[in-house]
């Protein structure tokens, strides 16, 4: 069998670190098939006047079974949280095992 | 050109014939073909591609397209002149709801009820889409 190409369209990773939770990619993406929950904290950092409020993200999901690969979650990631992975072979039993989490989409890993 | 209608050039009519003359002219395999709903100017665009092999005269495509009414939209049938077309017709007419004349067999492929608003109409509503909240709107 041949070499996949390293640019394929298999999967789409996440690196979680990298997300603010920021929702652009769950408005953006046209199939509706992105789910984020997160909520904010205050972080109170030395020498600063007032705490910070940060979004942290609690979940990341992505339905496969939606998703038509277009790739503007992709493109429309400000951080870069998201990229394309050539990784392609993740059948699931049922609809249900096709929404991948964060823990999931992080195995896919950096490509 | 507008930029918003199909390929350029003229229209390929009548339908049937003006595919004919390229098959006639080695154009004979089938890529693509399909419809392009217009609502704002009350068409229905058909669009084909069609190759010519290297040895029926030398590599070369070639586009095509026609306009129908979409109050009542008819296509005369390619699948005599190229049998592939017929799915392609069978699915212009259940997701769009052409006519397709000369058709040996234009059962749905995917719709149980072809009564149904043809599904790629732009105003066709799609139910699970009202039916589902949007994601993007928790905050
Ligand atoms: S690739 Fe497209 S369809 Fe899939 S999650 Fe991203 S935006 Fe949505
Ligand atoms: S666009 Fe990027 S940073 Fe924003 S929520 Fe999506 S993955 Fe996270």
């Amino acid at each position: 069998m041949s070499e996949i190409p390293h640019q394929a369209r298999g999967a789409i990773a996440l690196d979680a670190a990298a997300c603010t939770s920021c929702m652009l990619c769950v408005k953006e993406c046209p199939d509706w098939c992105i789910h984020i929950e997160s909520h904010n904290e205050e972080v109170s950092e030395p020498g600063a006047r007032r705490p910070r409020s940060v979004a942290v993200l609690d979940s990341f999901t992505i339905d496969w079974g939606l998703c038509m690969y277009c790739g503007i979650c992709v493109e429309v990631c400000p951080f870069d949280a998201l990229h394309w992975v050539p990784e392609h072979d993740y059948p699931a039993p049922d609809a249900q095992g096709l929404r991948h989490g964060i823990a999931r989409l992080e195995e896919f890993g950096p490509s | 050109m507008s930029g918003v209608t199909g390929p350029p050039g003229p229209l390929w009519e009548p339908w049937a014939d003006a595919v004919a003359q390229r098959v006639a002219a080695g154009f004979d395999r089938l890529d693509l073909l399909t419809a392009v709903d217009r609502p704002a100017s009350g068409e229905i665009e058909i669009v084909i591609h069609l190759v010519r092999r290297p040895e029926a005269g030398g590599l070369e495509d070639v586009w095509g397209h026609t306009l129908l009414d979409r109050a009542a939209p008819m296509l005369e049938s390619v699948t005599g002149l190229l049998p592939a077309a017929a799915w392609h017709e069978r699915e212009i007419h259940e997701m769009f709801g052409v006519q397709v004349s000369g058709h040996p067999d234009l059962r749905p492929l995917l719709l149980l009820d072809v009564a149904s608003p043809p599904p790629l109409r732009k105003d066709t509503p799609l139910v699970a889409r009202v039916d589902t909240p949007w994601p993007g709107a928790r905050r």
